[in-house]
């Protein structure tokens, strides 16, 4: 008679281990999902921005004319120079806020490059990697190793916003080395082997698919989103959108120069000094 | 902070500039905006252009402005396109270019273009058969109340189709799919309670949602309803309607119904017997190949009943029944075998 052989295995752990590692498969599909589609939207945003800025940064400007010329048209009239001279301050830091404003979009679209095919490919390769760095209460209880694990997740999800595949790959290739370099506290990510850990991971793993879905949801619900379709299904329509647009703004601006011009020749009717 | 919330806090969907001062986000959404409205304007014209030249019935030129509209993203006119291409009307027809149309307007959430996606997959047509696409597209478009999909749906659940099989399921979105007045769901929904599928048995609840989608005129349920009249399941036995239902089952070619009714005027239940009538319809039924007919005319003819007798004839009908398995049939053809070569034997003497 045969005698049965010992079993090593708790069923229970490796039923647990088989569903982390089908809840890390599905976020790390989840996640390259969405870093494809969100790099696809900001790509499609970034050519629209670099076609119009030109034409609404001059509007803006001008709005911000008009509007001053006006206050100041009716702070002469009031007699009310207090009035007039807050006008003066809104202005000047309306326009410096609006410059700012396009100065940092400007440069946001010119860090943006559309991922190639291949890039695209390597996404779910690096996302299975990058899952299995996720553990959020492993460092809980200590402070040093939490600040790295939350400088790690932030430096994760930037790089995934801003399409940044090099920085993504960095930190799937090696994390340790990535900390290292950083000359942040070391972190160790490989799987504990406690039941009640595993499932804890397991339970944060499926919020974090959640909280993904969510987030791909709204994307694909977003006007960006609508405006990405469109440039894709239809080549061309982005740069015939633009053009007309440009024709619209170009209408718009001369109205608002003149208002401007008519205002301020009113100013310099009331008061030569001004202006 | 939590470490939990490390992930939500810094994704944030939509646009890289999230991160930026509000200022900058919300310049670059008016641009958004701007154009996207600039966009829907000229689809919208081009639309309405077609609408236009639809009216004054210029179909070719409708054709081409639906097109237009329906590239900058007009959910109408890219229903209007797909159908085009599906039917062929105005275009060559091409169920590859009518899929593509069809999803676009579903993934806009167009409620029709899901179901006639959900039915491209569950058919294989313009796209390769696939029934968890299918599902996926009637979930869709069940989930804002069409009663098409929804009767789809149901039928997937019922089947396991592409889903795992869930009779329970089945009956909750047959259901609302019948109380919207589709007959097809009814009739199924009928099923259900008639057999306890997904819903506790319920004779009467069966009766009522057959005799919905027999005014209809759905075949299925009118055999169904008649045929619980016949056995007076959950409603009182009444030949006369037992006729009425299967006669008009029987006159839309419903082979079980033929043959019922054949039974019916063999037997004189709720008309006068009449072995003609029975022959007649027992022949309608045995060559739609139903088994119990073909024995039937097989008997008809071997006792000359509304046929004059005749053993060949009954004899290949037998023959036809047994083939397809009744046992009778193989009997009545064994008998009548020998009794025939015992006829010849004795003609031959």
């Amino acid at each position: 008679m045969k005698t049965t052989p010992i079993i090593y295995t708790n069923p229970e752990l490796e039923q647990m281990r088989q569903l982390v590692a089908r809840a890390r498969a599905q976020l790390a599909a989840l996640e390259t999902d969405y870093t494809k589609e969100k790099s696809r939207v900001d790509a499609v945003q970034a050519v629209l921005f670099r076609r119009l800025r030109e034409y609404y940064q001059k509007r803006d400007q001008l709005r911000h004319t008009v509007d001053y010329r006006r206050k100041f048209l009716a702070s002469l009239t009031h007699g009310d120079r207090q009035e007039g001279m807050k006008a003066a301050e809104d202005y000047e830091r309306a326009q410096t806020q609006t410059d700012q404003d396009y100065e940092e979009l400007a440069a946001a679209a010119d860090k943006k490059k559309n991922l190639t095919a291949e890039q695209e490919a390597e996404l779910t390769q690096l996302w299975k990697k990058l899952v299995k760095l996720y553990h959020p209460d492993r460092f809980a209880n200590e402070p040093d190793k939490l600040e790295t694990y939350s400088k790690l997740t932030a430096a994760i999800n930037l790089a995934k916003d801003t399409g940044d595949i090099e920085l993504l790959r960095e930190i799937a290739e090696d994390p340790h080395g990535f900390i290292l370099r950083q000359g942040w506290a070391k972190l160790d990510f490989s799987d504990q082997e406690e039941l009640t850990q595993l499932r804890r991971l397991h339970e944060t793993l499926q919020k974090e698919i959640a909280t993904v879905t969510e987030s791909l949801k709204s994307l694909r619900a977003s006007p960006d989103y609508e405006l990405c379709q469109l440039a894709e299904q239809k080549p061309g329509v982005l740069d015939e959108l633009a053009a007309e647009r440009v024709k619209q703004l170009e209408v718009e601006n001369t109205e608002l120069e003149l208002q401007a011009e008519r205002l301020a020749k009113e100013i310099k009717r009331l008061d030569g000094n001004a202006v | 902070m939590s470490e939990k919330h490390i992930f939500a806090l810094v994704r944030n969907p939509a646009r890289a500039v999230e991160k930026a001062a509000p200022g900058a986000k919300r310049v670059l959404a008016g641009m958004i905006a701007d154009t996207l409205a600039l966009n829907n304007a000229e689809a919208k014209a081009w639309f309405e252009k077609g609408e236009n030249y639809r009216n004054s019935k210029n179909y070719t030129e409708a054709f081409r402005c639906y097109l237009k509209a329906a590239e900058q993203n007009h959910i109408e006119a890219q229903f209007n396109v797909g159908f085009a291409f599906e039917h062929g009307l105005e275009v060559e027809l091409n169920e590859v270019e009518a899929v593509k149309w069809y999803r676009r307007a579903a993934e806009q959430e167009d409620s029709v273009a899901q179901y006639i996606l959900g039915k491209c997959y569950y058919y294989g047509t313009g796209v390769e058969k696939d029934l968890g696409e299918a599902v996926k597209w009637f979930h869709k478009s069940a989930d804002h109340n069409d009663n098409a999909a929804q009767y789809y749906l149901g039928l997937c659940y019922f089947y396991g189709y592409g889903v795992e099989k869930d009779c329970v399921e089945a009956a909750r979105w047959l259901r609302k799919s019948a109380e919207q007045n589709d007959a097809d769901a009814q009739y199924y929904l009928g099923y259900c309670y008639n057999y306890g599928e997904g819903v506790e048995k319920n004779y009467a609840e069966a009766v009522k949602w057959f005799r919905k989608a027999a005014e209809q005129n759905r075949a299925k349920a009118q055999f169904y309803l008649g045929d619980c009249y016949y056995f007076g399941r959950g409603v009182a036995k009444d030949y006369a309607e037992v006729i009425k239902w299967w006669f008009k089952a029987a006159e839309q070619n419903y082979a079980r119904a033929q043959n019922n009714l054949g039974v019916c005027y063999a037997k004189g239940h709720g008309v006068g017997q009449d072995y003609t009538e029975a022959a007649k319809w027992f022949f309608k039924a045995a060559e739609q190949n139903d088994n119990m007919a073909q024995y039937y005319l097989g008997v008809c003819y071997e006792y000359g009943r509304g046929v004059a007798s005749n053993y060949t004839k009954a004899m290949e009908w037998f023959h036809k029944a047994a083939g397809g398995g009744n046992k009778d049939a193989a009997k009545k053809l064994a008998a009548l075998s020998t009794k025939v070569s015992k006829k010849v034997a004795m003609n031959g003497k």
